[in-house]
């Protein structure tokens, strides 16, 4: 009960610092339009200039939909706690949470959860107008089941990128100054992931790899559910997996926090 | 023995970087290790109830000697124990009956009001709805802060915010308080409410009190005993004032002559400390006072003299230059 109250009050800071900043919050939400109209230019042309109906195995319509909704995706699960968690390293701000009686890893869930927890609910608000419109506009099916699953996939989806994230992290143990290898990280992520492109436009070799990796788990798993071109078994392996990768990070992530902080050195003040 | 500390030793291994572009360059690819023994070899206890303060030169290892008794890093070798628990074992036993301040660190949110982070370190630490009322109460009571809880961190002054900082830290009321340089980068008056706060709560709570300090001033009012430290070694472990004895019971006479003298014949008398013109200053052993005051009145044209103690700032600058040969005393 009382460890309760204390993450629970961990989860409600997060939440509250994320509200301080309004300007910047909307402004972060704003900055999503941008891929998103790129995204409908760049295919927009690809598929004028190749005059066919179907590029990838995707038509028009299709393309636009994944794209606007892997987007979404993206900012729907992004962390940035990672830059956080290295200067915190790096300047020695660790102390604070080592010298108390809280697990770092549970601060940082509810941290990111409560901080996340606000932005989720604009996203996912703006994802139903978003497909409400894609269905007016390009037949996007809306299927209240699909939805329903896709809700449920979210949130393995962000424990997921969280501990993929929090394993990352940990770099900056060894590396004093991480942010290089996070950028590079977080955009490899990214594109195996689907967040940029589905999968299915990379070869199938390609694809095979992309596929046996954890970040499709991320983005392209959900967004194919919704678009509703999952069979049953593969939305049950696809969770199932989400699951095996969730605990494969859990793991990883205690491994290499336990190594780097015998490497901490609690620098200055 | 709340605290007890054997032959405790820290070493970092870092590199160098020369100056300019080059060797930045020079550096992507190949590194000079060195390393620095930032504690070597330091062994001391300290009673529950005491008030105990590092002193030392920047970079002597007093952090480091605080940051091993917190836990947050661990020895090269050598053993501590707080409560009985090895610090860094983490033990959350250990963790909730200690706090650290460090001053040029803040745990509290920096986008929120501090009452925020406060409550956030009631839930961590247990404290239960009336204790940590009446705590917080009597706290803000004494560091007169009642009316800053709600306001974001970021808008405190640097004297506020560490009134918010020792708050947090003493919500649980730990049973040691260790402090890293609290009064850093404060003003005067400050400094000195934020002392008086140390010694009032030590007194009515008997909390152990470990801070470090390089403001002379910070130790000589609140600990009667400090360790002195430099190049990682105990220097001098003790009270302030015993800092002569430790030096041989020296005593400086200052004299204002009618007309200059010279050099040569000062120096027949005793080692001269500081001479200019009808000025002198002379350094010598107590038990030479007699000899040395009538020789000195019967042969120099003095026309004011004093007799005084080697002044304490002195007396731990002579320490530090003696650095790490006497170590282990007391």
């Amino acid at each position: 009960m009382r460890l309760h109250s204390m993450y629970l009050k961990t989860f409600s800071l997060g939440v509250q610092n994320s509200l301080e900043y309004r300007t910047n919050f909307f402004l972060n939400l704003f900055g999503a339009i941008f891929p998103i109209l790129i995204q409908f230019f760049y295919w927009r042309a690809v598929f004028t200039s190749s005059g066919q109906q179907i590029v990838f195995g995707f038509s028009y319509n299709q393309m636009i939909a994944y794209s606007v909704l892997a987007v979404l995706m993206s900012k729907l699960i992004g962390t940035t706690f990672q830059y956080e968690i290295a200067r915190d390293i790096k300047d020695g701000g660790l102390n604070k949470y080592l010298v108390k009686p809280i697990g770092y890893l549970s601060y940082r869930i509810f941290c990111f959860l409560g901080e996340k927890s606000v932005q989720m609910l604009v996203v996912l608000a703006l994802s139903v107008i978003i497909m409400l419109l894609l269905n007016a506009w390009l037949d996007f099916p809306v299927n209240l089941p699909y939805i329903l699953l896709f809700l449920c996939v979210v949130p393995s989806a962000l424990m997921l990128n969280f501990f993929i994230y929090y394993s990352l992290s940990a770099v900056a143990f060894w590396f004093t100054e991480a942010n290089g290898a996070f950028r590079t990280f977080a955009l490899l992520a990214n594109i195996a992931g689907g967040g940029l492109f589905p999968l299915d436009i990379y070869g199938p070799v390609t694809k095979a790899i992309l596929l046996a990796l954890p970040f499709n788990y991320v983005i392209y798993f959900p967004i194919r559910l919704l678009s509703g071109t999952l069979t049953g078994p593969e939305i049950a392996a696809g969770a199932m997996m989400q699951l095996v990768w969730i605990g494969v990070f859990a793991a990883l992530s205690t491994l290499l926090w336990r190594q780097g902080l015998t490497k901490y050195i609690a620098v200055g003040g | 023995m709340i605290i007890e500390v054997d032959g405790l030793s820290k070493s970092f291994t870092y590199h160098k970087k020369e100056l300019g572009l080059k060797s930045s360059i020079q550096n992507l690819f190949r590194r000079e290790m060195q390393t620095k023994h930032a504690v070597s070899d330091i062994s001391f206890s300290i009673e529950e109830g005491e008030v105990v303060g590092f002193l030392g030169p920047n970079g002597a290892g007093k952090t480091t000697t605080l940051k091993m008794l917190s836990g947050i890093l661990h020895p090269t070798s050598g053993s501590a124990k707080v409560f009985g628990y090895t610090p860094w074992e983490r033990k959350n036993e250990f963790k909730r009956q200690f706090s650290i301040v460090m001053g040029q660190k803040n745990q509290l949110w920096w986008d929120l009001p501090a009452n925020e982070s406060l409550f956030l370190n009631k839930c961590i630490y247990e404290v239960d709805d009336v204790e940590y009322a009446r705590t917080l109460g009597e706290l803000t009571e004494l560091l007169d802060v009642k009316e800053l809880l709600k306001v974001q961190v970021r808008r405190l002054s640097l004297g506020e915010r560490m009134k918010m900082e020792l708050i947090a830290a003493l919500i649980h009321k730990p049973r040691i308080l260790l402090l890293d340089e609290p009064t850093i980068g404060l003003d005067i008056i400050s400094q000195r409410k934020i002392r008086e706060f140390f010694k009032y709560y030590n007194r009515d709570k008997k909390t152990t009190i470990v801070l470090t300090s390089h403001y002379m001033n910070d130790i000589e009012e609140m600990c009667d005993r400090s360790i002195i430290i430099n190049h990682g070694r105990i220097v001098f472990d003790g009270g302030l004032n015993e800092v002569n004895e430790r030096l041989g019971h020296k005593k400086i006479m200052k004299l204002v002559l009618s007309e200059p003298v010279e050099e040569w014949v000062l120096n027949q008398v005793g080692e001269v400390k500081e001479f200019k013109d009808t000025h002198v200053k002379f350094v010598f052993e107590q038990s030479e006072i007699k000899k040395m005051s009538r020789w000195v009145l019967d042969h120099l044209p003095v026309i004011d003299f004093t007799i005084e103690d080697i002044p304490i700032e002195e007396g731990i600058a002579l320490l530090y230059q003696s650095g790490g040969e006497k170590h282990e005393t007391a």
